[in-house]
């Protein structure tokens, strides 16, 4: 386990050290990142001067090296449009969203994990069919349609819940059920393939034959070992969540670090982007370090691999 | 011989016949064509101009609430006729679709095989630039590549896929890796067929399957991420008529014309649908594990 847990850290290093890179490369692409960096009405007095404090002039190693000691000090530039360290910026709005990804992964289990028993156990009756579709068309909807049809229904005609904004429990459930439908589908899927797997299996055959009772059966057998695979998918969910949190947050109003990097991209304050990628990529190398590591505690397989 | 007659079967005319025998992929098939054939015929079915503005007829509902125009589904807040543009809108998404698909498997594929059939680091290097990659959510790698590039069709189209090629590197370069231990490999090098030969000849028929089913199955959902950076403003821009924009401009009228911003969204759902079940299909029939 020792040896495994270091080598999934240095592993983690790495990554971050790469997601860090990709953005760094990607501010190159422009063509010149200062204008990036500046408002759009700098002289090119300032230009010039800016250039030269960041280094812009020097080879693109040293760029890099510079630019790395930033990242590592969270030292990341100031947003053009509010002032102030954008890095602060977008710390202040991630546990907004943080705590929508949360709400929203609660209500797709919630759909998923009883759909996906269900549907495993009572393999191609009317019940598993409708569980089918209703996974494949949630795995279909656009997300900012469904919330649009949520607000329509929930807020406009039977005013149920507030359409925008943050605040109690009451502003989380459309967000959230936008959100986690989105993911709920995929975890069904998964999670059904995963029962109809295991019922196959020996063990379970010789569970049945001891004449164990199905609940003991189904719920010491089969789940505990259907488990262990969806642990490594609610990791692989928060990238999905963080992805469409983004589009939720635009149509709730939702004050969230996605909806911030969103206004940034539109009024050209690359800083704040930046810094929205990079912490994106952290949270969620962060998030798959933790999944791999409790799954490799839970299955001693996995050290061994 | 059995090991033989459950190979997955090849694609070749013959087999292709077989959808006909399955409900549920026929019916994918179906609204996939549907959608083409519309797309092709717009000029044709389209009843007005997708981007001809009637300020006298704005938000006119859809013809089933009752109106005395010539607007079936209605018109948006400048008096577009919905169904036009959502006809012509058709185009807009199989063209992002199919183009991001074209350049996501280019590049995956090219590089899947060079780096299986070599080896040498470049694996390593191609493999460790994939995991770093799949570290991002990917609208948030879509985010930063379009703050850079700028909003617009052409980036957008871009930013998909430039980032899409990952899924098809993997794939492609693990079904090399197992491809090129069999023996008709080994015995087309014997013979003296040079590497690109033995490539393009000999492995890539052999994971072409793969490669189509995992683009078919791409397809809907890079239509359905480029509807939704649309959405965002920060795609195809307006007055082109995609269905993301036109779900997003019904936003401001969403209380007086619910319409505007929901009709489109079914397009959306049904070509995605399509798409996705008729990818299922093709990964079911390919292989035939999965087959019932």
């Amino acid at each position: 386990m020792f040896v495994y847990t270091v080598r999934r850290i240095a592993f983690s290093l790495f990554v971050v050290l790469g997601v860090a890179t990709l953005v760094f490369f990607l501010s190159r692409l422009s063509g010149d990142p200062a204008l990036l960096y500046l408002p759009e009405q700098a002289t090119p007095q300032q230009i010039a001067a800016f250039r030269h404090q960041l280094g812009l002039d020097r080879p693109l190693i040293v760029q890099y090296g510079i630019y790395l000691d930033q990242v590592a000090h969270f030292n990341l530039g100031e947003s053009l449009r509010h002032g102030g360290s954008a890095a602060r910026l977008v710390f202040e709005r991630m546990s907004a969203t943080l705590e929508l990804a949360a709400f929203a992964l609660v209500v797709s289990l919630a759909i998923s994990v009883p759909m996906g028993i269900l549907s495993a156990i009572y393999k191609d009756s009317a019940i598993d069919a409708a569980a089918r579709v209703v996974a494949l068309v949630g795995q279909c909807t656009p997300i900012f349609w469904l919330g649009i049809v949520l607000i329509l229904v929930f807020s406009v005609r039977l005013h149920l819940f507030p359409t925008s904004g943050r605040g109690g429990i009451a502003h989380l459930v459309l967000p959230g059920v936008t959100l986690g439908t989105y993911s709920a589908g995929f975890v069904m899927r998964i999670l059904r393939a995963e029962i109809i797997t295991i019922l196959g299996q020996d063990f379970v055959r010789t569970a049945w034959a001891k004449g164990l009772q199905s609940p003991r059966v189904y719920l010491r057998h089969v789940l505990k070992n259907a488990g262990i695979p969806v642990l490594t998918l609610v990791g692989l969910q928060l990238g999905y969540l963080l992805s469409g949190a983004v589009i939720t947050e635009f149509v709730f109003a939702y004050p969230g670090m996605g909806r911030l990097a969103l206004a940034a991209i539109l009024e050209r304050d690359f800083p704040v982007v930046q810094v929205y990628a990079i912490f994106s990529g952290f949270i969620m190398t962060a998030i798959n370090l933790v999944v791999d590591l409790l799954y490799a505690w839970f299955d001693p397989r996995i050290r061994l691999t | 011989m059995s090991a033989v007659a459950a190979a997955p079967p090849v694609l070749g005319r013959s087999r292709l016949p077989a959808i006909r025998r399955n409900a549920t992929g026929f019916a994918g098939l179906v609204l996939m064509l549907v959608v083409v054939v519309v797309a092709v015929f717009a000029p044709f079915i389209a009843p007005h101009d997708p981007i001809a503005q009637d300020i006298m007829n704005r938000l006119a509902p859809p013809i089933w609430i009752g109106h005395n125009g010539s607007w079936i589904l209605g018109t948006d807040a400048l008096g577009r006729d919905l169904l036009s543009r959502i006809i012509w809108g058709a185009r807009v998404s199989l063209f992002i679709g199919v183009t991001v698909v074209a350049i996501s498997a280019t590049v995956g594929v090219t590089l899947g095989l060079l780096a299986g059939y070599y080896g040498r680091g470049l694996d390593m290097v191609l493999m460790r630039l994939t995991d770093i990659q799949l570290a991002m959510p990917t609208t948030v790698l879509y985010l930063a590549v379009i703050a850079v590039l700028g909003p617009g069709l052409r980036n957008l189209i871009l930013a998909l896929g430039f980032t899409g090629w990952v899924e098809y590197a993997r794939l492609v370069y693990g079904q090399v890796l197992a491809t090129k231990q069999r023996q008709f490999i080994e015995a087309a090098g014997a013979l003296g067929a040079s590497d690109r030969r033995v490539i393009i000849k000999h492995v890539l028929p052999n994971i072409i399957s793969s490669i189509i089913i995992m683009s078919s199955l791409q397809l809907g959902r890079k239509i359905l991420e480029a509807a939704g950076l649309s959405f965002l403003g920060l795609g195809v821009q307006p007055p082109t008529p995609d269905w993301g924009v036109m779900v997003s401009e019904g936003l401001d009228s969403l209380e007086r014309a619910w319409w505007v911003s929901t009709l489109p969204g079914f397009a959306i759902l049904t070509l995605v649908l399509g798409t996705n079940i008729f990818g299922d299909w093709l990964r079911d029939y390919f292989d035939p594990q999965t087959r019932r």
